[in-house]
């Protein structure tokens, strides 16, 4: 469980964050929404330990700064939004996943290449492995590099915006590896700027407004919530169809 | 070439990274044997080969060889090593494909405290090697501080080093003007060049380079990790701050050493691990051996052509460099501007 007391981020004299509190149950995908500039990615990356804030984040009661950060990769994995394309093959950059369980000779062992592979054939990436990241598909890396997060095996996992420039092919694709990331035990929390999306694949929604989380609960009792409506100028609606794409629509 | 054979071979030459390294050691002891047979004193072949073996050799022949040659093949291969290494760490740390010791003025730096040393501990080489660490590392550091403080482009980057490194050069030549004692060679300090290296300054370096290279090979696997960018290796365990500042560090001693034996020697740290990422690929752990054996060849063939291309008149190998290096830099320009454009 990761428990947020009183965070606050700011940063160029700019606060972003504010005094917000909140918690992230385990077993939950969780999906934090909300408008640009909100500070969606900003708490994320608070959560992970890139960015310094004020206030307490609790991973199990522990404070995750105090964690030794070998230790702290090793409970939370982080996918960020940009991503460099570094000239390598797939298989090494899945294998780098496993940079927090290695020693000092940085050597992989039978277990760490098994998560490897585990992660590329759960991502559909296995074909692709000997090739080289910058031949890849935009679509294709998104799955490379979250193979990867994946071969982290941490309990949680925090993703920015993991379907933003995608297809809607890819979007499904990636959100059903996540799904099926979370029924096996796996805490997802992932910032998400597609709402019918969120409210389908996400369990517990958050929504954040001006630095604080404004409301939270499961996407049937928040599909027609007035803050939802106030933030957007939209609520949702369950599909009555099975046809549709997303459990959820769009309404006025 | 057809671009699909083209990127087949390329694919193949990385793949085969062992090979590549057992090329490299041939190749560069072809290079040392063969270097010791040319320059501007007239030796026959038969008096070096027998100057080996332990027979009769004249006087002069065996000044040149024990006083000229051997240090200036020693001293080329050893900074051109270093120096293409710590090109490499440089780039690797600061994410900029465009920096290098010489360019970012972490050579200017170390080369204006070697000469301010000269003058005060003339004859204390060790105060001279840790006069020139400091400034190529307080160098770096301003640089480095600069692009966060102002959160740069890798251009203003590069810019930012350019203007230090202009600054740290009038800081040299105004010092060598008031004091032309400072150095021996002015021109060849100036512009890099080993005609007047001995083997005093070679035997108190090469561990020094040794422990560089080391220290880069222990960092080779997070260098590999901080490729994927600071917020993902952050993500992964990695200290990036302490991993960046160790990295510049390495670099640094490096070049520093590379400074107090061949003066300011310029684009070797560009333009070798530039080709050897085409080589190996960019793991690190392969990359810091492939590009330290590369750039010592590479240094040493330029220093050949510098000693035989005028015979017997010899130019600093700097001049050579400057012709290779300069169109270079401004390819890797017009190619990152390219880039940009597509």
């Amino acid at each position: 469980m990761i428990e947020l007391q009183n965070v606050s981020i700011g940063y160029e004299n700019k606060s972003i964050i504010k005094n917000l509190s909140s918690a992230f149950s385990d077993g939950e995908f969780t999906c934090i929404i909300g408008k640009n500039g909100s500070g969606k990615s900003t708490l994320l990356k608070a959560m992970d330990g890139i960015l310094s804030y004020s206030g307490q984040i609790l991973l199990d009661n522990i404070e995750i700064m105090e964690l030794p950060r070998k230790e702290r990769a090793k409970k939370i994995s982080y996918l960020p939004q940009i991503r460099q394309i570094p000239d390598i093959e797939v298989q090494t950059l899945i294998a780098h996943g496993r940079f927090p369980h290695l020693g000092f000779s940085r050597t992989m062992t039978i277990e760490d290449n098994d998560k490897v592979l585990y992660a590329a054939d759960l991502t559909s990436v296995q074909d692709v492995l000997h090739r080289y990241i910058r031949e890849l598909s935009g679509g294709e890396r998104q799955r490379v590099y979250l193979a990867m997060v994946i071969a982290q095996d941490a309990e949680t996992i925090l993703l920015d915006e993991p379907t933003t420039y995608m297809d809607i092919n890819h979007q499904i694709e990636i959100m059903k590896i996540l799904s099926k990331l979370n029924k096996a035990g796996k805490n997802i929390i992932m910032v998400a700027h597609d709402l019918p999306q969120a409210f389908t694949y996400g369990s517990e929604i958050k929504i954040i407004h001006n630095g604080t989380i404004i409301e939270a609960g499961c996407p049937v009792s928040l599909c027609r919530s007035a803050k939802l409506k106030d933030i957007f100028g939209i609520t949702l609606e369950k599909s009555q169809s099975a046809e549709e794409l997303y459990e959820y629509h769009l309404t006025k | 070439m057809n671009i699909c054979l083209k990127s087949y071979i390329l694919k193949f030459i990385r793949q085969n990274k062992i090979t590549n390294l057992i090329v490299l050691l041939i190749v560069s002891i072809i290079l040392l044997i063969a270097s010791l047979f040319v320059g501007a004193s007239d030796i026959k072949a038969k008096e070096i080969l027998s100057f080996f073996a332990g027979g009769n050799v004249s006087v002069s022949a065996k000044s040149v060889i024990i006083y000229a040659r051997l240090p200036r093949i020693i001293s080329s291969y050893s900074c051109g090593g270093a120096l293409a290494l710590s090109g490499l760490l440089l780039q690797a740390a600061l994410n900029n494909p465009l920096a290098s010791p010489g360019i970012i003025g972490i050579n200017s730096g170390a080369g204006f405290f070697v000469v301010m040393t000269s003058i005060l501990f003339p004859s204390v080489f060790s105060a001279k090697f840790a006069a020139a660490f400091l400034g190529a590392i307080l160098t770096a550091l301003l640089v480095i501080g600069i692009a966060i403080k102002t959160r740069s482009s890798k251009s203003t980057i590069v810019m930012s080093g350019i203007a230090i490194s202009s600054l740290m050069s009038a800081g040299i030549n105004a010092v060598i003007t008031i004091k032309p004692e400072a150095v021996m060679d002015k021109t060849g300090f100036s512009i890099g060049g080993f005609s007047s290296v001995t083997m005093g300054p070679i035997e108190y370096i090469a561990p020094i380079i040794i422990i560089g290279l080391l220290g880069a090979y222990i960092l080779s696997s997070r260098l590999n990790i901080l490729l994927l960018g600071d917020e993902v290796a952050s993500s992964l365990g990695l200290n990036v701050s302490l991993c960046r500042f160790l990295t510049v560090s390495f670099a640094s001693l490096l070049a520093a050493s590379a400074v107090c034996i061949g003066g300011l020697i310029s684009f070797v740290g560009l333009i070798v691990p530039h080709i050897t990422r085409n080589i190996a690929g960019t793991d690190y752990k392969w990359l810091v051996p492939i590009t330290t054996l590369t750039g010592g060849c590479f240094l040493l063939l330029c220093d050949t052509l510098a000693r035989i291309i005028f015979s017997p008149y010899e130019i600093p190998v700097g001049i050579i460099l400057s012709f290779l290096g300069a169109p270079f830099f401004l390819y890797l320009l017009l190619s990152k501007k390219r880039r940009l454009e597509n």
